[in-house]
């Protein structure tokens, strides 16, 4: 009898696509939903696994969007520390998609946060990048200059990106309650102070996730109707949690709403595009291999897998006129990793 | 008459001039160039037994043949002319696109002044290492100021840009001289009355065009060199070595 699971492509059954073969040798675990050329200006943001891929397009020569590049002379393992260098502007890290849907509000005057400075030991902080300056701004009108600067850039991002990448990060996160903006990290934690009458913890759900991100969806096509979408989940687990469950469950929870909503987004738009990160590195064939011995951070020859098995795909198999990336000494990729700047290492400095 | 070896870069030739031009030396200076200038923000110099030897090659090799010996230790007085002036971070096109928050401008890009800060140490790192493997290495040696800029000197220059380009070069210059003073290293600036407020050079003091002929916006001249010679003088027949 005939029916739809005969004759199908080896990738799509398990046993020719993944228990016959090593899992460095799985194949076809991407396969673009459009082209990506080197002509194309791509942008990224999301949780601190996205800085992988916007160094790796930089790396590989792509037109990699810097609306807020780095001064000259500064050294490379400073950038980070100063937000320069990571994504398509100086927003540092964005852990949701609520998140990256109020940056470009803010920036284009149609949100406008109540609180907008945190003042810790006389230096000032942006509570919505409280990273980007590592001991804050010299002054209150230091910060605001470098914030209508920064929202200036953010509001002509989306002009000139012809592909948006983002990595979604977690489901949790804190709020200020009086106008519900989403901060990158819990107040008190890099700056701020912690007030439980103004800030409130939220998980949020696969429903909110998805509205938020199709309202960017739309809010991205209403500028650049051609734009298309890549996006990824970071296959970094939470280092805390604050949802009162143990942060196995909370990971797992986090990480499914976020697979979930990027399949369905990818099943709803030609424009949406979903590229396996997690799975390459979290699923278990991969048997954690590509973990460090803390099961939570990325290795150098992890990242420099998933990255390579994207580039194959889309028909980059190394650097435009150089080096393939995978030809990087491990030292050399141990080194580029430790220059990642993940707001949330802090929690778990913090929980000890 | 002491003896002192000064070492250094493209600064040295205004030293020298000066130091040649004298009518009755105070000491007896030998000059020991180590390249035509040094923008590289790399490590130069590192401790061995001996003392602290030059990583680049060049450096080695120009210092062999200026002075028959390898390393750098405690048995002859040095001068270092190098440090200070921030020549890299000056010159950038990137303030044409930026400036310091502390002097903004509409339609330029507002960089903190944590950042520049950074840039600016970054920029005297390797001098600042140098110096530390000098201390570990038990080297008796101290710093010499490098001349500032010129005002105006760069084409189109702005007030804005002036202003920046003062900021920047003072502001280096501070900070390198705080971090000798916390180190104990001594430091001879240049002399009183040779900089305007904005710490912009006399061009009565400076060399203004190159040997090649093209404009040369922070090299001093014979005359700087000679009151910076005097001024050496001084300090060293002071120190109780």
């Amino acid at each position: 009898m005939d029916h739809p699971y005969i004759g199908l492509e080896k990738s799509a059954y398990w046993r020719s696509a993944v228990s016959d073969l090593n899992a460095l040798e799985l194949r076809d675990v991407f396969a673009p939903k459009f082209p990506i050329s080197r002509s194309m200006a791509i942008c990224a943001a999301g949780s601190c696994f996205a800085q992988h891929i916007g160094r790796q397009f930089k790396q590989r020569k792509f037109k990699f969007i810097d609306l807020e590049p780095p001064l000259a002379l500064l050294e490379p393992e400073m950038l980070p520390k100063f937000g320069l260098d990571m994504y398509s502007a100086r927003y540092g890290n964005i852990y949701s998609i609520r998140q990256l849907l109020q940056m470009f509000k803010r920036a284009n005057g149609s949100f406008i946060p109540e609180e907008t400075v945190w003042e810790t030991n006389g230096r000032f902080y942006d509570p919505f990048r409280p990273s980007i300056e590592p001991n804050g701004f010299e002054s209150l009108q230091e910060l605001e200059q470098d914030r209508a600067h920064h929202l200036a850039r953010v509001n002509r991002l989306l002009n000139v990106t012809d592909l948006f990448v983002f990595t979604f990060g977690l489901t949790e996160g804190w709020i200020n309650k009086s106008d519900g903006s989403v901060l990158p990290t819990c107040p008190g934690t890099i700056a701020g102070e912690y007030d439980d009458s103004k800030y409130e913890f939220h998980n949020f759900t696969h429903a909110e996730v998805l509205a938020d991100a199709e309202e960017f969806i739309a809010y991205a096509l209403a500028i650049n109707p051609d734009m298309k979408f890549m996006f990824t989940v970071s296959p970094v687990p939470l280092t805390a949690t604050a949802s009162g469950q143990h942060v196995l469950p909370a990971t797992v929870y986090s990480k499914s709403v976020l697979r979930g909503v990027c399949g369905e987004l990818f099943q709803k738009y030609p424009q949406v595009d979903y590229f396996p990160s997690y799975e390459l590195v979290s699923a278990h064939p991969m048997r954690a291999m590509f973990y460090n011995p803390n099961l939570r951070g990325v290795s150098a020859l992890g990242v420099a897998h998933v990255m390579n098995v994207f580039f194959n795909a889309i028909g980059d198999t190394g650097l435009e006129g150089g080096e393939p990336a995978s030809d990087d000494s491990a030292e050399a990729r141990a080194q580029k990793e430790e220059a990642i700047a993940c707001d949330e290492m802090i929690l778990e400095a913090f929980g000890k | 008459m002491k003896t002192l070896r000064i070492c250094g870069h493209s600064h040295l030739a205004a030293l020298q001039e000066g130091y040649r031009a004298q009518e009755k030396p105070e000491l007896d200076v030998k000059f020991v160039a180590l390249s035509g200038a040094n923008y590289s923000p790399e490590d130069f110099s590192r401790v061995e037994p001996e003392g602290v030897a030059f990583t680049p090659e060049l450096y080695r090799k120009n210092f062999a043949d200026r002075t028959g010996e390898t390393h750098i230790n405690g048995e002859h007085l040095w001068g270092f002319s190098m440090g200070g002036y921030p020549f890299r971070l000056d010159a950038g096109a990137q303030w044409q696109r930026c400036r310091p928050s502390n002097l903004p401008e509409a339609g330029k890009r507002p960089v903190s002044l944590a950042l520049i800060d950074a840039v600016i140490e970054a920029d005297r790192k390797a001098t600042q290492n140098f110096a530390l493997h000098l201390k570990a290495a038990g080297a008796r040696f101290f710093f010499i100021a490098l001349p500032g800029a010129i005002r105006g000197f760069h084409k189109n220059d702005s007030e804005r840009d002036i202003e920046t380009r003062a900021f920047l070069q003072n502001r280096a210059r501070r900070q390198f001289q705080e971090w000798l003073a916390e180190h104990s290293i001594d430091f001879v600036d240049v002399p009183d009355g040779l900089m305007d407020k904005d710490g912009f050079m006399d061009p009565d003091y400076m060399r203004l065009i190159k040997p090649n002929g093209a404009k040369d916006f922070n090299h001093g001249n014979e005359k700087f060199g000679k009151l910076m010679i005097e001024k050496i003088s001084n300090y060293v027949n002071s120190r109780i070595d």
